[in-house]
């Protein structure tokens, strides 16, 4: 077992943008070290990104004014984003850790349900930590780059990527997939590039098999897009709706590569879908997985309202922005219901073992 | 604009506060607290279970009666002595529960003695899971302070002692008003033990603390000046795997202590029995018999009790 400290993985990404950036001459302003502890340690994303750009430093020097709209919706940010982890993550997670658990006696029905689920509870836990970093920049002031912009909504892998841990997906297409040729040298090149960037993905997430056959699985979703544009054809709805299933399954189906805990236990799993129909769905109730009812409700309540936000974010409506120019009466109110939801879910789930956020260990 | 900002910024916190503190008058309100309880899933917390428990013997043993002897301990002691209670009019027998700690087996003894001016004999039966307890997490709070508080006894113990308990289970464990709030709400008692438990962790480790070494001392020093015999008694224990080795641990830890001297014999007449005489590995079963036999090797082993009758 190899132990990092938290966070590796993104300060490492981190100081190697800052070597390139700082030899192409990308950042071209006088750097003091406390400049550089900054940007690689800035508190809010030092755990889990998002990933800074070298325009950071024109923030970090600008003489920054008190923006009360800029602050609250950086207070805005932060609560969705509590509401996300406390409220909706870890109410998923009890429904989808036993089912990773103990798949092999499950009917097919749970594990589907249960790899429908992780896709969801991974969204929920990290954009929610993204929303939490993001606001608390915010409020002191600074932009940082967003991470999600409703993928889940997306018609294709290609566009699940520019949707999904964004600053993660420009910073490989800039400090990898560009400097190896990109699309520029033929097809075969090309396919080349994709696959070793989503492999070098899957190995900055774990040095398990099992993430290399989920970056590897992304490469040859992004080869087959390119190679039948079919699967990206977007003229209808009824073509685009059918699309982002498509691609909601594609996607689902690396996220059980990424869930398990060997490449091994990821193929039983997904093996355990085709073959265990004979497995009775009996007793497996909410009693079973320790469902909170309140916290399965609230959640649900919860997930149609993110589902809405998502909606308007695909649709480029920024919907935070809209909230803070609402009534005060109307803005205070709605917080005040978010905050009363996570004090209840937390007394209710006090004493039970809070998961931490998923890409901490990445 | 900041000033703005700031004004609106602190009405807004205040307004959060005070949302939090009607939460938790309405949990305080007999009418309301029930729902409120359900809604945050502390249900489980109303019920002050370490009061119902404790507060009977607490009157038992304050009790002004013809009692002379007292025998008293952990949960185990408990599950001994008292199916016999009725054969044995001149015996108070009190064993609680281990959370009572040493400091709580000495506020026992001296609500009896200061009730019985007669007491000729006290008996302390514990476990050697009791022995080991000193402060702790699970129980500590709930059974070695909060009955003592409300009963006045905590002056009782010297004010080391009382330091240290508000060290280890916060510092307004030795406050009745802030106990009798905390007590009164559900989400306010889940809250304050869960947060005990994840900040002020303390472990128990297989060493007899000082704190057990000094409440024991003082109970055979306050018998001994009143004239009193004091017994100190192992309780049986199942004959897992690895538990000899434990034993041997915790009594390497004993020699060193007082206890040792006085006592020499509480790991020579450690008694174990077959583990299916304990369904849960810790409380002897109920059958009649076999708690004869064991109640039988403690009294013949420890030279106590000995007029304590088992049968007619």
């Amino acid at each position: 077992m190899i132990i990092l400290p938290v966070g590796a993985g993104f300060f490492t990404l981190q100081i190697i943008s800052f070597q390139i950036d700082v030899y192409q001459g990308k950042i071209k302003e006088p750097l003091s070290f406390l400049d550089y502890l900054v940007y690689i340690l800035f508190f809010p994303k030092v755990i889990s990104g998002p990933l800074l750009k070298a325009d950071f430093f024109e923030q970090l020097h600008k003489k920054r004014e008190f923006d009360p709209l800029k602050t609250e919706k950086g207070f805005i940010m932060m609560l969705f984003g509590y509401v996300q982890k406390i409220i909706m993550a870890d109410c998923i997670v009890r429904f989808v850790d036993p089912i990773f658990t103990y798949y092999q006696v499950l009917n097919p029905l749970l594990l589907i349900a249960g790899a429908m689920a992780y896709a969801f509870y991974i969204y929920f836990d990290f954009s929610g930590y993204s929303n939490i970093a993001i606001g608390a920049a915010m409020v002191m002031g600074f932009d940082i780059p967003k991470n999600f912009s409703a993928p889940y909504f997306s018609g294709s892998v290609k566009e699940f990527w520019r949707r999904w841990h964004i600053s993660l997906s420009t910073w490989l297409k800039e400090y990898v997939y560009i400097p190896l040729g990109g699309n520029r040298c033929g097809k075969v090149k090309k396919y080349s590039n994709y696959f070793i960037t989503f492999v070098i993905s899957g190995l900055w997430h774990g040095f398990g098999l099992q993430y290399i056959a989920w970056g590897m699985l992304h490469g040859l979703y992004q080869i087959a897009e390119d190679m039948f544009p079919v699967l990206k054809k977007q003229d209808s709805l009824m073509l685009r709706v059918l699309n982002t299933i498509r691609t909601f399954i594609f996607v689902d189906l690396a996220w059980i590569f990424f869930r398990s805990a060997t490449l091994t236990e990821g193929l039983l799993f997904i093996k355990s879908i085709f073959t265990h129909w004979n497995i009775s769905l009996k007793g497996f109730g909410i009693g079973f997985f320790g469902f909170d009812t309140v916290q399965l409700v609230l959640c649900m309540i919860l997930g149609i309202g993110f589902f809405i936000i998502d909606y308007c974010e695909y649709k480029e409506i920024d919907v935070i922005s809209k909230i803070i120019i609402l009534p005060k009466k109307i803005v205070w109110g709605m917080s005040l219901l978010l905050i009363l939801l996570i004090f209840l879910v937390m007394f209710r789930t006090m004493g039970l073992s809070a998961s931490s956020f998923i890409y901490s260990q990445f | 604009m900041k000033k703005m900002f700031l004004i609106q910024a602190e009405k807004f916190i205040g307004l959060v506060v005070l949302m939090l503190l009607v939460v938790i008058i309405l949990s305080e309100i007999p009418l309301t607290k029930r729902a409120v309880a359900r809604l945050t899933n502390t249900t489980d917390y109303i019920e002050n279970a370490s009061m119902t428990e404790m507060q009977p013997f607490i009157e038992k043993v304050s009790e002004k009666d013809e009692k002379t002897k007292l025998i008293i301990g952990d949960s185990v002691c408990s599950r001994l002595f008292l199916p016999f209670e009725e054969l044995n009019p001149d015996y108070c027998i009190a064993g609680t529960n281990r959370g009572l700690g040493a400091p709580g087996q000495y506020m026992m003894m001296k609500l009896f003695l200061d009730s019985h001016p007669n007491a000729t004999e006290v008996n302390l039966v514990l476990t050697t899971n009791s022995m080991i307890t000193g402060y702790e997490n699970l129980y500590g709070y709930q059974y070695s302070t909060q009955p003592f508080l409300e009963n006045d006894c905590l002056d009782m113990l010297d004010e080391e002692t009382r330091r240290d308990m508000r060290k280890a289970y916060g510092f307004f464990a030795t406050n009745k008003t802030m106990v009798r709030i905390v007590d009164g709400s559900p989400i306010l008692k889940k809250a304050y033990l869960n947060l005990l438990n994840r900040y002020n962790a303390i472990y128990v480790l297989p060493a007899v603390p000082d704190v057990v070494e000094k409440y024991i001392m003082k109970m055979k020093e306050e018998c001994d000046r009143k004239g009193i015999a004091f017994h100190l008694a192992s309780a049986p224990i199942s004959d897992t795997e690895g538990r000899k080795e434990l034993e041997e641990t915790i009594a390497e830890s004993y020699r060193e202590t007082d206890l040792q001297t006085y006592f020499p014999n509480y790991y020579d007449n450690l008694f174990y029995y077959s583990p299916e005489h304990f369904p849960d590995g810790i409380h002897p079963i109920t059958d009649i018999e076999t708690l004869k036999v064991m109640v039988e090797n403690i009294k013949c082993a420890n030279n106590c009790m000995m007029d304590f009758r088992l049968s007619d």
